[in-house]
């Protein structure tokens, strides 16, 4: 009996078949010196019968099935590949024929095909197929027995469910908050971190290691002695209160402070990163400009003011744009810190709740998808302003 | 009035009154040294508190939440909370995971990174610039975003709580920076070289094995513990995909997990100095590497 399958699923088994077979062609063909590419074609080819037709009468019927398929298939190019060079079956004379042109961009695909194709399987492709995941109704529960690349049922609710939910532009608007002023204020610390050791004193290659300690150091461990030291029984830092007479707080699950305690986390882990970029561009400011600037009776505060500053510009540009790329996807640091509780809810800590708490993967698709829509708005709208200021 | 007084007083009155550059210099050598110590005191102590705490018993904590050097009876007595963590925690099957996840993709993205960062800096192809650029704008998607479609395909194919499935989440990350970066470098060494081994007839490969690869040691050095770095700290997939499977839980997954209310606050700072102390050393053992790697654009975080 033949399966039936959408145009959606054709599609991605292609996709996915025709990867399979044209890496174990294109490897093939090379190592028995014929061309690579007609090698790739053939295993696109073959592979793709392979795949949709085993798919087509039920042969691979599960994702774990199809893993296997794939790895038998390798398997064979390999061992082909090698009993075909030891008895020297069907060597052919690519390396004589071929242009130089081609033999060098065949090396390079062959170099970088396995890097290619990881990023692909595991960042691209999961990032598009999560478009079709927000509009599907999927359950935690029905993950065993969903059908991987169907599309039925698609339906709206999964956003309906989610942008209607009750705090969910606040979470969004937290989000934003949270990314902008512990971006800025990392960027801001980092600034001074630099200015403060761009000279040489005692100690100073000492004193740039521990600088770096906030940043190298595994989140999990810096955000469990955040913990302790803000504790509000034997924390250090309650401690420091208590002594100067104010009442003890529990800094990380008080409403009032977690939110102000979660931004300066941010801005005290990532500032190492800012500080490292501003260094470097300082360091690179010709001295002769400061020279110039004694000579006409510039102070050190104009100095700064009128030189360091300005030179640090476009320095400041690129690191308020990837720091709130990243601080506006990052999960992490504010999930272990406080779950979420307390005022903290950002909109990844959202994504993750929606999967393991309300236990619905749709939905947990959909507020992904928000997220990276988002994400995608700001940045082009930074680019565009960005691009405008450069003019 | 004394002689010495009247030319004390006439030197004061021949020297000119403080200038503006003076007086803001002197002001930022106090400042300057007030923020040393502010930086230190946020950065360095915090780890310091780590490993007093890791040796202080909870009772004494309580009761002397501000004892800042642990006495000497508590330092010599170091190792039991160290071994409680190891033995009791099972924190050697942690260290063992993530070792071996951490090694493991340190490899494979050293083996794939080296000739694929050749490629895009040495080699003509069509999909050359598609290929460069595509592979690092990866760098900007969000992990956890990534997460959910691989959750849904992981629980299918039963990867959950399988290390490699989990190691080629960690290469997806780690090849695009360990890509840029050896690109940055390579682009520094001169091509003659290259070009002299292949007019004497190394192959391209050889090539990489003979002529670039001894003139990149501290770069691949650098990647290396990059790569390294990003898989041993890395604990959101590691909350994703392994929870469910204490017995392959990394470290950080395995410290997170202790961080409930009946596990002593002593054992978890135990455990946390054993999950940052490789990382430290390490990076103060090869810090010149390092911080030019860094600004190099590289290490996403």
């Amino acid at each position: 009996m033949l399966q039936t399958f959408s145009w959606l699923e054709i599609l991605v088994y292609a996709v996915i078949w025709s990867t399979i077979g044209g890496l174990a062609g294109f490897y093939l063909f090379a190592s028995v010196n014929r061309n690579p590419r007609s090698g790739a074609r053939l295993g696109v080819a073959l592979g793709v019968l392979l795949g949709i037709g085993g798919a087509l009468v039920g042969l691979i019927g599960s994702a774990q099935s199809a893993i296997n398929a794939a790895l038998l298939l390798w398997l064979a190019a390999l061992l082909a590949g090698i009993t075909m060079n030891m008895g020297r079956v069907g060597l052919g004379q690519h390396e004589q024929r071929a242009t130089l042109r081609q033999k060098i961009a065949d090396l390079a695909y062959g170099l970088l095909l396995p890097t290619f194709v990881i990023v692909f399987a595991i960042v691209v492709f999961p990032m598009l197929w999560n478009v079709v995941l927000a509009f599907r109704p999927i359950l935690l529960r029905d993950l065993p027995t969903m059908e991987l690349f169907s599309l039925d049922g698609l339906t709206l609710d999964n956003f309906s469910r989610v942008l209607s939910a009750r705090g969910f532009l606040d979470t969004l608007i937290r989000t934003f908050i949270y990314t902008i002023t512990g971006t800025l204020l990392a960027i801001l610390m980092g600034l001074v971190a630099a200015l403060v050791v761009k000279d040489a004193f005692p100690g100073l290659n000492a004193v740039r290691g521990f600088l770096l300690f906030p940043y190298i150091a595994p989140i999990i461990s810096v955000v469990l002695i955040w913990k302790l030291m803000f504790n509000a029984q034997f924390g250090l830092v309650n401690e420091v209160v208590d002594a100067l007479g104010g009442r003890r707080i529990d800094f990380l699950s008080a409403p009032a402070t977690a939110f102000t305690m979660v931004i300066l986390f941010q801005a005290w882990r990532y500032f190492p990163f800012c500080f490292l970029f501003i260094l470097a561009r300082i360091q690179a400011i010709p001295d002769d400009l400061y020279e110039a600037a004694k000579v006409d009776g510039a102070a050190p505060t104009q100095r700064l003011w009128h030189i360091t500053l300005p030179q640090l510009q476009a320095v400041f540009g690129t690191l308020f744009l990837l720091r709130f790329i990243w601080t506006f996807n990052k999960f992490e640091d504010v999930f272990l810190l406080t779950g979420g509780a307390a005022n903290t809810q950002l909109i990844t800590i959202e994504i993750y709740d929606q999967l393991f708490s309300a236990r619905n993967v749709g939905a947990s698709a959909a507020v992904a998808l928000v997220l990276a829509a988002v994400l995608m708005v700001v940045v082009v709208i930074y680019f565009r302003w960005f691009l405008v200021e450069e003019r | 009035m004394t002689n010495k007084a009247q030319e004390r007083r006439a030197a004061q009155q021949a020297r000119p009154a403080l200038s503006r550059e003076q007086v803001e210099l002197g002001a930022a050598r106090v400042i300057k040294w007030l923020l040393i110590a502010f930086f230190l005191l946020t950065t360095a102590f915090p780890f310091y508190w780590m490993l007093n705490l890791s040796v202080r018993p909870i009772g004494d904590v309580l009761q002397y939440p501000t004892r800042l050097i642990p006495t000497w009876e508590q330092i010599s007595n170091f190792s039991e909370s160290y071994r409680a963590v190891l033995f009791d925690f099972r924190f050697t099957t942690f260290i063992g995971n993530s070792l071996l996840v951490s090694l493991i993709t340190v490899t494979l993205t050293l083996l794939l990174a080296i000739p694929g960062a050749y490629a895009v800096t040495r080699l003509n192809f069509r999909l050359k610039a598609l290929m460069s650029w595509g592979i690092l704008l990866v760098y900007m998607f969000p992990g956890i975003v990534i997460g959910i479609p691989l959750f849904v395909v992981y629980s299918q194919l039963g990867l959950r709580g399988n290390l490699p499935g989990l190691m080629v989440i960690y290469m997806s990350g780690t090849l695009p920076v360990a890509l840029y970066m050896l690109r940055s470098y390579f682009q520094t060494l001169p091509a003659e070289l290259e070009e002299a081994a292949l007019i004497d007839g190394c192959n391209h490969l050889s090539t990489i094995w003979r002529v670039v690869l001894p003139l990149s040691v501290p770069a691949v050095a650098s990647v290396a513990l990059y790569t390294f770095m990003i898989a041993w700290n890395e604990i959101l997939f590691a909350i994703l995909f392994l929870t469910d499977t204490p017995a392959s839980w990394t470290l950080p997954l395995g410290l997170r997990q202790l961080d409930t209310q009946e596990v002593p606050r002593t054992y978890l700072m135990a455990g946390s100095v054993i999950i940052t102390v490789p990382v430290i050393a390490l990076f103060f053992f090869f810090e010149r590497f390092l911080t030019r790697g860094l600004t190099a654009g590289a290490v996403k975080g």
